[in-house]
């Protein structure tokens, strides 16, 4: 991937709201999710040249933006301000079992629903999830096990994990 | 890599995900690569000007809740919940619960930073490195202590530094540490803490070496190592992280050996050393006969040639060194008995000249055992200022104590107060 404008645009109009939704999930907070990502991006940008020779552009800047959001890195406010302006028009109303699913989620410690939204939303294996937080891929395993079956006991039976954490295995 | 792999035919909640997805994509916009070009070039500007900007640092000090973060990755939450929090708001807030835009805002607003931390009173995970060992410690007022070892936060020209180490785009911290383990010598040692709090390793010193100075360029530090005592040299080199640790990226990874010291006549080992001797002398034996003149190889101490044996020694309790000629070189004064089975103790003055010892002077037995008639027992205080010695004899049957002086002119050493037996005192 060329190190020029072009691409960047591109590579942030086809990745922006799918990692603010990751990071909405997470925080319950649509502006700091966006703030955040944007923070991501401002951050790919400034070295551009370095992170589009990377195999994974779009991981090193999720990856930032989690780190950015487990410090509490919370909003870099200039380059948003026109934005939240925006957003007063745009905020989503989202249907009931949408409520129902974020007020869930919320409700689970912090590393179980950062395993969860990165595994659902973000769509990374165990394993890749495990690298990036750094640890043991039992652990994960662990923190997803937990997460949807506190995930399911909230949501009712018609949400129940139809996988165990053995199952995850195979899927590493 | 997939945006989704989940099946959702096989598990209920990734369908409730993928809806959840589907409904809040479409309100996900973002100010578009355009704006995150035009806040980068702003960021840019703003330093070039080297514009002293406020850190515009969330509200209620999360500098200092950062900076009090242990560094697992685990613990990183913050200390409070985001004030928006979803527990009960799942969807976005409302305005009336988002953060209020800065009235004034600053083009330089920064992130959360570990520059706010106070580091002489914050915790701080120090990974083991060379002989400073690993420990997760909490400073306070610049000291900390876990098991038998010590750390403290140096400041001064090694105050902390920041830079992006694991180029994860978010500013890192690199401070120094003393760590003195027990006993053992106390060593300087870089710990690099990421921009979430995390340890990023660590790089320490043997105890002969220091860390004097460093900084961070990109994603290096440049640390200037100097020698601790000795000559006290110095080194630039530069360190980074491998993803696990620090380690040496350039510069020289040790300082070349020191060419050895000069050897003066101080410190040549006249013990095992070839000599002109250019006097033999009367021996007094019942067999009589002389001891040779010549060249004088000694050998641990002590040499033989004909039938005489030859013992040197340096005085005691310290060598007799000094500039004896004048000529800038250290001289030195030794003792050399010889003889067959009755010795005469003879003084010679030698220096060094190209590394080889050369003769300047000598006192003969004769001249030394004044009066003729007495033997001298001890000869002690044996001192060189200028061109003149000085020592202090004791003789066997007097038991009196006898101090002389003898002046170094023209390559001899010539006896300058009056002897108490002045005729007994020339050469044989």
């Amino acid at each position: 991937m060329a190190a020029d404008g072009l691409d960047f645009d591109q590579f942030y109009a086809a990745h922006f709201a799918s990692l603010g939704v990751q990071l909405y999930a997470y925080f319950g907070d649509r502006a700091e999710a966006q703030d955040i990502a944007q923070e991501a991006f401002c951050r790919a940008w400034q070295r551009w040249a370095t992170v589009s020779a990377y195999e994974d552009p779009l991981g090193w800047v999720r990856r930032v933006a989690w780190r950015l959001a487990i410090s509490r890195w919370r909003r870099a406010k200039v380059a948003l301000t026109f934005v939240r302006r925006e957003r007063v028009e745009n905020v989503p109303e989202l249907s009931p079992d949408r409520v129902a699913l974020a007020q869930a989620l919320a409700t689970l410690p912090e590393n179980h629903r950062r395993a969860v939204v990165l595994h659902y939303l973000s769509g990374l294996q165990v394993a890749e999830i495990a690298e990036q937080e750094g640890v043991a891929v039992g652990t994960v395993k662990s923190w997803l096990h937990r997460g949807r079956a506190a995930l399911s006991v909230q949501l009712g039976d018609g949400a129940a994990p139809g996988q165990s954490g053995d199952e995850e295995v195979a899927r590493v | 890599m997939s945006d989704q792999t989940t099946d959702p035919l096989a598990d209920p909640l990734a369908e409730a995900f993928e809806g959840f997805r589907g409904e809040t994509l479409p309100f996900m916009e973002g100010p578009g690569g355009a704006g995150a070009r035009a806040t980068v070039r702003r960021r840019r500007q703003v330093r070039a000007a080297a514009a002293v900007c406020a850190l515009a640092l969330v509200a209620g000090g999360s500098a200092a809740a950062l900076a009090h973060l242990a560094p697992a990755t685990d613990r990183l939450t913050p200390a409070t919940p985001p004030s928006s929090a979803p527990a009960s708001a799942p969807a976005d807030p409302g305005p009336s619960m988002r953060p209020s835009p800065s009235p004034s805002p600053s083009p330089s607003a920064a992130p959360l930073s570990l520059r706010a931390t106070d580091w002489a009173n914050a915790p701080v995970t120090i990974a083991a490195s060379g002989s400073c060992r690993g420990a997760t410690v909490t400073f306070s007022k610049g000291s900390a202590a876990s098991g038998d070892t010590v750390y403290r936060i140096l400041g001064g020209n090694t105050a902390p530094a920041y830079g992006d180490l694991d180029g994860d785009g978010i500013e890192d911290a690199i401070v120094l540490v003393n760590c003195q383990p027990g006993s053992m010598a106390p060593v300087t040692a870089l710990v690099a803490v990421g921009g979430t709090g995390r340890a990023l390793g660590a790089v320490a010193m043997p105890s002969d070496l220091m860390f004097s100075a460093y900084s961070v360029s990109g994603e290096k530090i440049h640390a200037a190592v100097t020698e601790d005592g000795g000559d006290g040299r110095t080194q630039q080199r530069t360190y980074g992280w491998n993803g696990s640790s620090l380690v040496q990226t350039g510069g020289p990874t040790a300082f070349p050996a020191l060419p050895p010291p000069p050897v003066t006549a101080a410190t040549f080992d006249w013990t095992n050393a070839t000599l002109p001797l250019p006097f033999g002398g009367p021996v007094p034996d019942p067999g009589g006969g002389t001891c040779p003149t010549g060249t004088v190889t000694f050998a641990n101490g002590t040499a033989h040639l004909g039938a005489c044996k030859y013992t040197i020694s340096q005085f005691q309790p310290t060598a007799a060194t000094g500039d004896l000629d004048g000529d800038g070189n250290t001289d030195i004064l030794l003792g050399i008995d010889a003889g067959r089975s009755y010795w005469n103790s003879w003084m010679y003055a030698y220096t060094l000249r190209d590394g080889k010892p050369a003769l300047l002077g000598y006192v003969t037995a004769l001249v030394l055992k004044t009066p003729a008639s007495e033997t001298i027992q001890v000869l002690s205080g044996v001192t060189i200022s200028g061109h003149t010695v000085s020592l202090s004899q004791i003789y066997n049957k007097a038991g009196v104590t006898q101090k002389r002086t003898f002046t170094w002119s023209g390559g001899r050493l010539v006896p300058n107060a009056a002897p108490h037996d002045p005729a007994a005192d020339k050469q044989p």
